[in-house]
C-alpha cells in the first residue's frame, strides 16, 4: 500500500497543489532575476536620470521597462551578457517617454565632426574648459539637462550607454539596433556638442574671465 | 598644421574619440601614436579631452540626490509583477505556502461537510465508496476540482493513466460512447489509490472511478454477485451511479445523464486497446 500524501488523500487538495508548484517556479525566476538586476540597479537609475528629459518619469520608466524584461526573462540565455538584454528594455522605454519631445536623429558626415572638432568653440573659453574642467563641472548639474536635451535622442543614448553604461562599441550598436559606424560618429559628436555646449556655459556664466590665469 | 606619416593634427583629434575608447582600426590607433609622439599641440589637446571626458563621466554618474536612490525599486520590483507581494521573495513564498495550506483546510473541511451533510440526509443506504464518488463528482461538476493531468485527448488520458497507475486498468470510455474527456487524476480512499477520468455526455458532468477489483469489499455483500455479470445502479437526489467490476477493476460512472447513457459509457469501459 502506497504512502498517503496530502496530494492524493485529499482531492481538492489536486488543483492547489498545482498552484503551490507554479508558485514556486514563479519565485524562482523572481529570485535570478533580482539576482541580476541588483548589481545595477543604480546604473539605471543614473540613465534614465540623464537620458529622460523629465526627472519624475524615472521610477515610471523603470517600471515599465522592468516589467516588460520580466515579461521575456524566460527567453534571456543564462550567461550571456544581462547588462546589454535589460538595457534595451530600458532604452527603449526611455526613448518612448521622451517621443513627446523627440528630435530626429541628425545622420553622421564625417566631414562634420571634423568641421566640430574644436574650432568652433572660442578659443579662450575652450583652454579654460581644457585646464581646469573640475571647477567647471562643478557646476555640471546646473547645465548639463540642458545640454543633454540639447542631443538629438540617440545621440544622447550613446553617449549614456558608454558613459554610464560603459558599454563597448559593438554592445551599443545591438542596444540601439544601429550600426556600429553610427555609434562612433555619434558619439564622437556627441561630445563634441557637449563641450561646445560647456564651453558656452563657461562663457555666459562667467566662470573663466578673459585676463584671468586659467 | 602637422603632418606626420598618413595623419595630420585635424585628423588626429577628430579620431580622438575611438582613440579614447580603444576603439576602431589598430591602423588609426598606430597613426595616432606615431603623430602624438611628434605633436606636442596634440598631445597637449588629447590630455586635455582626457581631463574632460574624466570630469564629464564622473559628473554623468551622479545625480542632484547624491547616493540616495532616486527610485522606490520594491515599489518598482511589486508593479513590475516581480515580487508578488513582499520585497523578499522568501518571505512571499511562505505565505504563499501557509495561504494555500488555509486553503488546503478549508478543502478539506468542505469535503467533510459534504460527506456529513450526504450520510445525514436521504443518502444513508450508499455505500461509502459511492458516497465518495459522489461527493468527488461533486467538486468536479462545480469546478472546485481540477484533475491533475487535463486533455481533451482519450489517447492522451488512457497513456496518463497507464503511466500513472499503480494497479492494472483499461482504456477509458471514448467519443463513441458519448463521453468527452476531459481529464484525469488520481486519489485515495482508505489508503487505496482510485483513479479518475473526468468528462462529459451531452454536456453533463461525468466521472468515472476505477478502482482493483480486490477492492470489492467497499460494496456491500448482496451487491457484489450481481455486479460480476451486470451494471448495477444506484440513483441520489442528485446523481445516477452505474457500477460493476470489468475485467480486473471495479469501475463507478457518476453523472446526471440518462440511464442508458450511463450504462454505456460504463460498458465502454476496457474496450479499446491501449495505444502504445
Amino acid at each position: 500500500m502506497r504512502a498517503k500524501s496530502d496530494r492524493e488523500s485529499n482531492p481538492s487538495l489536486i488543483h492547489l497543489s498545482q498552484t503551490f508548484f507554479l508558485t514556486d517556479i514563479d519565485h524562482e525566476k523572481a529570485e535570478r532575476f533580482v539576482a541580476h538586476l541588483q548589481p545595477i540597479q543604480r546604473q539605471l537609475e543614473l540613465f534614465c536620470f540623464r537620458a529622460l528629459n523629465r526627472r519624475e518619469d524615472v521610477q515610471d520608466t523603470l517600471q515599465a521597462a522592468i516589467a516588460n524584461a520580466y515579461r521575456d526573462f524566460d527567453l534571456y540565455a543564462e550567461g550571456t551578457n544581462f547588462r546589454a538584454w535589460i538595457y534595451r528594455y530600458v532604452t527603449f522605454e526611455s526613448l518612448n517617454r521622451n517621443r513627446a519631445n523627440q528630435k530626429l536623429a541628425v545622420p553622421f558626415d564625417q566631414r562634420e565632426l571634423n568641421e566640430l572638432a574644436s574650432h568652433h568653440i572660442d578659443h579662450f573659453h575652450w583652454e579654460s574648459l581644457m585646464d581646469s574642467p573640475r571647477e567647471l563641472l562643478d557646476h555640471f548639474d546646473e547645465c548639463v539637462a540642458h545640454q543633454l536635451v540639447m542631443l538629438d535622442e540617440t545621440s544622447r543614448r550613446v553617449l549614456l550607454l558608454r558613459a554610464i553604461g560603459e558599454f563597448k562599441y559593438r554592445e551599443i550598436a545591438e542596444i540601439l539596433d544601429i550600426p556600429i559606424g553610427t555609434v562612433m560618429g555619434l558619439l564622437a559628436r556627441a561630445r563634441v556638442e557637449l563641450r561646445q555646449g560647456l564651453a558656452s556655459f563657461i562663457q555666459q556664466n562667467g566662470f573663466a574671465k578673459r585676463g584671468d590665469t586659467a | 598644421m602637422k603632418n606626420v606619416g598618413n595623419m595630420d593634427c585635424k585628423q588626429v583629434r577628430s579620431h580622438w574619440s575611438i582613440f579614447h575608447d580603444s576603439e576602431g582600426d589598430a591602423e588609426i590607433h598606430f597613426g595616432i601614436e606615431q603623430h602624438l609622439e611628434c605633436c606636442e599641440q596634440c598631445r597637449k589637446w588629447f590630455d586635455g579631452q582626457e581631463r574632460i571626458e574624466r570630469s564629464l563621466t564622473t559628473a554623468l554618474n551622479q545625480s542632484d540626490s547624491g547616493n540616495e536612490s532616486l527610485v522606490n525599486w520594491d515599489q518598482v520590483l511589486t508593479e513590475s509583477g516581480v515580487v508578488l507581494s513582499k520585497p523578499s521573495p522568501k518571505i512571499g513564498r511562505r505565505v504563499s505556502r501557509s495561504l494555500i495550506t488555509l486553503v488546503a483546510i478549508a478543502a478539506s473541511l468542505l469535503v467533510f461537510i459534504s460527506f456529513w451533510v450526504l450520510q445525514s440526509g436521504s443518502n444513508e443506504n450508499i455505500p461509502s465508496l459511492l458516497q465518495e464518488s459522489i461527493a468527488v463528482h461533486r467538486f468536479v461538476a462545480t469546478g472546485s476540482l481540477r484533475p491533475d493531468f487535463e486533455s481533451t485527448s482519450d489517447i492522451e488520458v488512457d497513456r496518463y493513466l497507464v503511466r500513472r497507475v499503480s494497479f492494472p486498468v483499461r482504456c477509458p470510455p471514448r467519443k463513441d460512447s458519448g463521453f468527452e474527456v476531459n481529464g484525469a487524476g488520481m486519489y485515495q480512499l482508505d489508503g487505496q489509490a482510485v483513479a479518475y477520468v473526468v468528462g462529459s455526455v451531452d454536456s453533463q458532468p461525468i466521472s468515472v472511478f476505477v478502482l482493483p477489483k480486490d477492492q470489492l469489499e467497499l460494496i456491500p455483500n448482496e451487491k457484489r454477485p450481481k455486479m460480476e455479470r451486470q451494471a448495477q445502479f444506484q440513483t441520489t437526489p442528485e446523481w445516477l451511479i452505474a457500477y460493476a467490476v470489468i475485467d480486473n477493476n471495479l469501475v463507478l460512472v457518476v453523472g446526471n445523464a440518462t440511464q442508458a447513457k450511463l450504462e454505456k459509457v460504463l460498458s465502454s469501459y476496457g474496450t479499446y486497446p491501449h495505444e502504445s
